[in-house]
């Protein structure tokens, strides 16, 4: 699958980067293109493109805030979960897409 | 309620660097005007300044809590019920402070959407997103804050705070203030109930009395207590940490010591009653000890509140000493690692999620 992800968390320091690197883990792990946007404490890093988006199979928003730009992911299938979901158990969530997709 | 808590992070989350330039420029003022021997007036002005930041902090919350929840038109309305709340305009009225702030961002976000939804004929659709949204939903933030809310929640913030203030000053009770305060910042590393404990402490930041600068002093333990003590356990304890963990010791212990305690989580993931439980423990005695002593600073961050600490050999007294009994703790409580474990993952239930278009 070509799975896409925007993390964001209150503070931007910490929890931001440490969900994008366990979805990129688990994503790899489990055989995915991964892609991860972060929108820390200094704003987006690593934007997803049109071309990101039109190629995704899934997006998945691991965020405790509103995020920005979110007119961008009108047309593309989601998943919404907290950032502590996706750092505890991003092969969890990914299997579980893996399986609500196929069905 | 999940929507309130995400415009609570939200509004959160903007707000922090008003608060770090006012607080840090406010400590570095301080600093210089108290070890200079003649007045400076730049000094003077820029901490004059930094207050004046300070005192928009409520607005900023306000206006970002409303834009997550009413979007762009709801910044304004929001930052206008934010500054009532902080400045209260009606004589005889006081100050609603952060809670009449978070009254504020709700307010202007729902009134904001319900604006949006309103029918008006097609000739008045362009009027009513430039005119009728800013003036009405703005106009009635100022209504609802300057009256009601600076009535009734005012003098409940002024009761909260009054006894806060009568708790810090009596030093036979002012320590279980600073040990719930280091508690709730210890129990959740950087999370919603630290935030409150925080929320609190620049609720109070700028109150006449001077309460703000001790409560200030009394988190400190909570934020860093966990990440040094995770560090240290494990480099003592290497055979009940796994290798990962022990390889993450000098990076946690840097960051406890200058304020992230979000780099705790990792250790608290895999076993999070015995850390937690530990680093509460550990805060809270800090916590008791800052706050019984009646430690003030107006630094934030780690050990850049240091140079500010009214009394610095307790101030590093009370942190060395929580972050001794959380090590201790740890390494008494917790058990060796079998590296073959798993670790452990989140419940099925919170991966119940949807798939939305």
């Amino acid at each position: 699958m070509n799975i896409v992800a925007v993390t964001a968390c209150a503070t931007g320091v910490a929890h931001t980067f440490m969900a994008k690197r366990a979805i990129e883990d688990a994503a790899k792990k489990r055989g995915h293109d991964i892609k991860v946007e972060t929108q820390g404490a200094t704003g987006i890093e690593d934007a997803l493109t049109p071309e990101d988006l039109k190629a995704a199979d899934i997006l998945i928003l691991a965020t405790d805030i509103k995020l920005a730009k979110m007119e961008r992911f009108d047309q593309v299938k989601k998943v919404t979960i907290p950032v502590s979901t996706a750092i505890k158990n991003a092969n969890g969530v990914i299997k579980r897409i893996e399986e609500k997709l196929e069905s | 309620m999940k929507k309130f808590q995400q415009a609570l992070m939200t509004g959160v989350s903007y707000m922090l660097p008003l608060i770090v330039f006012s607080g840090m420029t406010i400590a570095l003022t301080g600093m210089i005007a108290q070890s200079a021997s003649a007045e400076i007036p730049a000094v003077t002005t820029l901490n004059g300044f930094a207050w004046t930041m300070i005192n928009l902090v409520p607005a900023v919350f306000a206006a970002y809590m409303a834009y997550a929840i009413g979007d762009k038109a709801a910044i304004i309305p929001g930052f206008i019920g934010g500054y009532v709340a902080a400045h209260p305009p009606v004589e005889g009225t006081s100050a609603s402070g952060f809670l009449g702030a978070i009254l504020a961002g709700l307010i202007a976000g729902y009134a904001v959407i319900y604006m949006r939804k309103l029918k008006v004929p097609d000739f008045l659709e362009s009027i009513k997103k430039t005119l009728f949204i800013p003036v009405l939903v703005g106009g009635l933030l100022y209504l609802l804050m300057a009256y009601p809310v600076a009535l009734i929640v005012g003098a409940l913030n002024d009761f909260i705070i009054d006894n806060l203030i009568a708790l810090s000053q009596a030093p036979q009770y002012a320590f279980i203030l600073g040990a719930i305060l280091s508690a709730m910042c210890a129990f959740d590393m950087g999370g919603p109930i630290g935030k409150i404990a925080i929320t609190f402490v620049f609720a109070v930041w700028n109150d006449p009395s001077g309460l703000g600068f001790v409560v200030n002093a009394a988190v400190f333990p909570g934020i860093m207590v966990p990440a040094l003590s995770v560090g240290i356990a494990s480099l003592i304890a290497r055979n009940k940490f796994t290798k990962s963990e022990i390889e993450m010791a000098p990076a946690s212990i840097l960051s406890g010591l200058v304020g992230i305690t979000e780099s705790t989580l990792p250790y608290a993931f895999r076993d999070p009653i015995r850390v937690i439980g530990a680093n509460m423990l550990g805060a809270s005695i800090g916590g008791a000890i800052m706050m019984g002593f009646g430690v003030s600073t107006a630094g934030v961050s780690g050990v850049f509140g240091m140079p500010m600490a009214s009394n610095l050999g307790i101030f590093i007294a009370a942190i060395a000493i929580g972050t001794g009994i959380s090590v201790a703790t740890q390494v008494l409580v917790k058990k060796p690692v079998d590296e073959t474990i798993p670790t452990v993952e989140a419940g099925e239930d919170e991966l119940d999620f949807e798939i939305t278009l």
